[in-house]
């Protein structure tokens, strides 16, 4: 449970699959993710600090939403781990599983100051709630 | 007494917002299944959590700093905090994603360095509608002593793509503050 406690507090790197290897060197963590569910549509904000709105790559393979995040050169540079670190740079990756009632045609990236917003709408909008009824 | 009682004991005895630091917003209703292996996790935060609310503040921390005083260095709050130094200037870099310059204030001091500010989220209103919440959000303030006299009007500050960078140069005295010695 004291390992679970560090990685809250540390940034928290993304477990590869097994037998796949990162194609770029240097960390890669797991970016922290809201997510949130709307009427018509559930909407992703990832926390990717130090990544420009290009370098960001979202991908959708069958069912799987993949978002990876390059972190800029420009802040990748300022860290040689001299000095009082708190945390590293490095880049971003993390997957999500989608279920079918999302429309994949119109899913939406946006990228703002070092956050990541996927809006992913929902194919039936507005889904029908059944009251129930005491008695 | 049991280990409930006491932990309840604990807990009374200490102020709510002891050390007064951010407070994470996480939703772990997700994990709650209601299998073996989630009651047990359940039992570990328990248990973590009653030796944090004790303690007030997590291993390492406030190693600088007086007993309680919020937001310090060594203290691992949020948003994180790196220092460096070269010969003419300290920089520190913190990550802040989704605030912009505008909520994010910095005042330099005679030997430290204070980063304010805020990030609200439309969230707290509507926590029902989350599935996973892991981000951080809400006020925060942090202090980086500085060990040297620093140039305060030349302090420059960015806020770009989620990453503060600070930069402080040193004085022309604190440049001479390290001397280097000769190794005989």
């Amino acid at each position: 449970m004291a390992e679970n406690k560090g990685q809250e507090i540390q940034k928290q790197e993304t477990q590869l699959q097994q037998g796949t290897e990162p194609t770029r060197e240097g960390r890669l963590f797991m970016p922290p993710t809201d997510i949130r569910e709307t009427n018509d549509s559930i909407v992703l904000t990832a926390d990717m600090p130090g990544v420009k709105p290009d370098g960001v790559d979202v991908t959708l393979e069958k069912d799987v939403l993949t978002v990876c995040g390059a972190v800029a050169d420009e802040h990748l540079g300022n860290h040689n781990g001299d000095g009082y670190a708190e945390y590293e740079v490095g880049n971003y990756q993390r997957s999500f599983a989608l279920s079918d009632e999302i429309d994949r045609d119109k899913i939406d990236a946006r990228m703002d100051n070092g956050v990541l917003t996927l809006t992913l709408p929902k194919t039936t909008p507005s889904q029908k709630r059944i009251e129930v009824k005491a008695g | 007494m049991t280990v409930k009682d006491l932990t309840q004991k604990a807990k009374e005895l200490i102020p709510w917002n002891w050390g007064k630091r951010p407070v994470r917003v996480q939703d772990n209703r997700s994990r709650r299944d209601g299998s073996l292996p989630a009651l047990r996790d359940d039992f570990h935060r328990l248990f973590d959590d009653m030796f944090e609310d004790f303690l007030g503040r997590r291993f390492g921390e406030g190693l600088l700093a007086p007993f309680g005083e919020p937001g310090s260095l060594l203290d691992t709050g949020w948003p994180r905090v790196d220092l460096e130094e070269t010969d003419d200037a300290f920089k520190v870099t913190a990550e802040v994603p989704g605030m912009e310059a505008d909520d994010v204030e910095v005042t330099v001091g005679d030997s430290s360095l204070t980063i304010r500010g805020s990030k609200t989220t439309e969230r707290e209103e509507k926590k029902k509608d989350y599935h996973l919440m892991e981000t951080y959000s809400g006020s925060f303030h942090r202090t980086v002593p500085l060990p040297v006299e620093v140039n305060a009007d030349g302090v420059e500050a960015h806020c770009k793509n989620g990453q503060l960078t600070v930069t402080v140069p040193k004085t022309e005295a604190g440049r001479k503050a390290a001397k280097r010695i000769e190794v005989k």
